[in-house]
């Protein structure tokens, strides 16, 4: 025995409740982010991520608040993104009780921001949220919801990140996401061989198979799964039962 | 230094009435938590400035949980911090950086529970913990150590005790049931 590999729900944040729909339009709302927190802690989830999918400053203000109930009664990590720009949202998020924040654009347009919030909350809750395109035989950085190209590899960027003190990088693929066809699983080879900190690979999950392939072929330490899971198609403890059946470490 | 609000809320689910304090007042508790995420040096600055004050209340009997970072400052010395930034030095051991490649270990390990612990008790063998961190004490006393883990073929020790002084290298606060165990458990001795 040793390391599980996680399972890590995500919630998409809209205004203060969970939502989901298809690339941002047709937003539905689906619940309480607490209280859907919880029933994944309960499903045995290992982490969970919120996701501000607002990102205006009321919605980050309105994420704070349901960070604070939240983590009165969560108690497994949890990570919050989306909006974060300067080193006072990390404080507020982490003193409202997440215990990671992830950054995207952010991390892009700042280049020193990785570095100021690892020196200043320590790399165990610095996240970096990476959005990969494929590009030919390479993936180039996308930032701004996937919609901005930066002309960034992929593979270089989270090694600047490691090095600049990254504690985790969260690792989509525009290419795959929604798409429900399987993780790029390639992309997560080439960023496994590049860095030694933890990939969590999102984007892409349609079955278990594919969660199984980003956890074993892929390298990744953890599966970031959405759809898969508000679709009731799976409850997180069926997932890791048959990953469990498959040989894959996870948590019971 | 950590998450206070996360320790915080887990010891009121426990039933506990968790004070956050900057300084250790005098008195009117039952117990202590040094709780600790983020750098060595930064923790061992404020460690310091009440060095005097927790060396007392070890003394006294209070009961003091160390977590993660909090733990590793009970030892001589950490490889993490400058020279001569000793530790409270309440455990022996020193603490070094994990010999694995990939570093830091983050996520939930198993831990391998050794017979007689206080604040392990009714958890069971093999149950798992969430970890972050980068280093573990080394050259401790085995019988100051009462569960294991396994990372990278490398065991090192992850819960310590010693009379009123109890650390865990995981997060209690972040482990669901078991680790609300560990946290009620100290609770519990606490108040006894």
């Amino acid at each position: 025995m040793g390391l599980a590999k996680r399972i890590i729900p995500c919630l998409d944040v809209y205004d203060g409740v969970v939502v989901k729909g298809i690339r941002f339009s047709n937003l539905k709302k689906i619940g309480d982010p607490a209280e859907l927190a919880v029933e994944y802690m309960n499903q045995l989830a290992d982490e969970i991520v919120f996701l501000d999918i607002s990102a205006t400053p009321k919605g980050r203000e309105t994420m704070v608040e349901v960070v604070k109930k939240t983590a009165e009664n969560l108690f497994i990590p949890l990570t919050v993104g989306g909006g974060v720009r300067t080193i006072e949202d990390f404080g507020k998020l982490l003193r409202a009780g997440a215990d990671k924040v992830s950054i995207n654009t952010a991390a892009v347009r700042d280049r020193s921001l990785v570095r100021r919030a690892s020196r200043i909350f320590g790399s165990q809750c610095v996240v970096v949220a990476v959005d990969a395109k494929r590009i030919g035989g390479r993936w180039e950085v996308y930032v701004n919801a996937g919609t901005e190209p930066t002309g960034l590899d992929v593979i270089e960027w989270i090694r600047t990140c490691e090095q600049e003190g990254a504690g985790e990088i969260l690792l989509t693929s525009i290419d795959a996401d929604g798409t429900r066809s399987g993780y790029d699983i390639e992309l997560l080879q080439a960023a496994r061989m590049a860095v030694d900190i933890p990939i969590i690979a999102s984007g892409g999950a349609g079955s278990l198979q594919h969660v199984y392939e980003a956890l074993t072929t892929g390298g990744a330490d953890a599966a970031l799964l959405a759809s898969l899971l508000h679709y009731r198609q799976y409850s997180v403890i069926e997932i890791k039962k048959w990953l469990a059946e498959k040989g894959v470490e996870v948590r019971f | 230094m950590g998450n206070l609000a996360s320790i915080s809320a887990s010891l009121r689910k426990v039933g506990a009435s968790p004070r956050i304090v900057s300084s250790i007042p005098d008195g009117d508790f039952d117990g202590l938590i040094l709780p600790g995420v983020g750098s060595y040096s930064g923790a061992f600055r404020k460690m310091d400035e009440e060095r005097g004050s927790i060396e007392k209340l070890v003394g006294e009997g209070y009961p003091i949980l160390g977590v993660c970072l909090g733990l590793q400052l009970m030892f001589n010395w950490s490889e993490e911090g400058n020279p001569g930034e000793e530790g409270l030095g309440l455990f022996k051991g020193v603490v070094r950086k994990l010999p694995a490649k990939r570093l830091p270990h983050i996520g939930w390990n198993n831990i391998e529970i050794v017979d007689g612990s206080v604040i392990l008790d009714g958890l069971e063998n093999n149950c798992r913990m969430y970890f972050v961190h980068s280093y573990a004490p080394t050259d401790y006393d085995p019988s100051e150590a009462f569960a294991l883990a396994n990372y990278c073929n490398y065991r090192f020790p992850v819960v310590f005790e010693k009379k009123n002084v109890f650390g865990t290298q995981f997060h209690p606060e972040k482990s669901w049931r078991q680790g609300l165990i560990i946290l009620e458990n100290f609770v519990k001795y606490c108040r006894r």
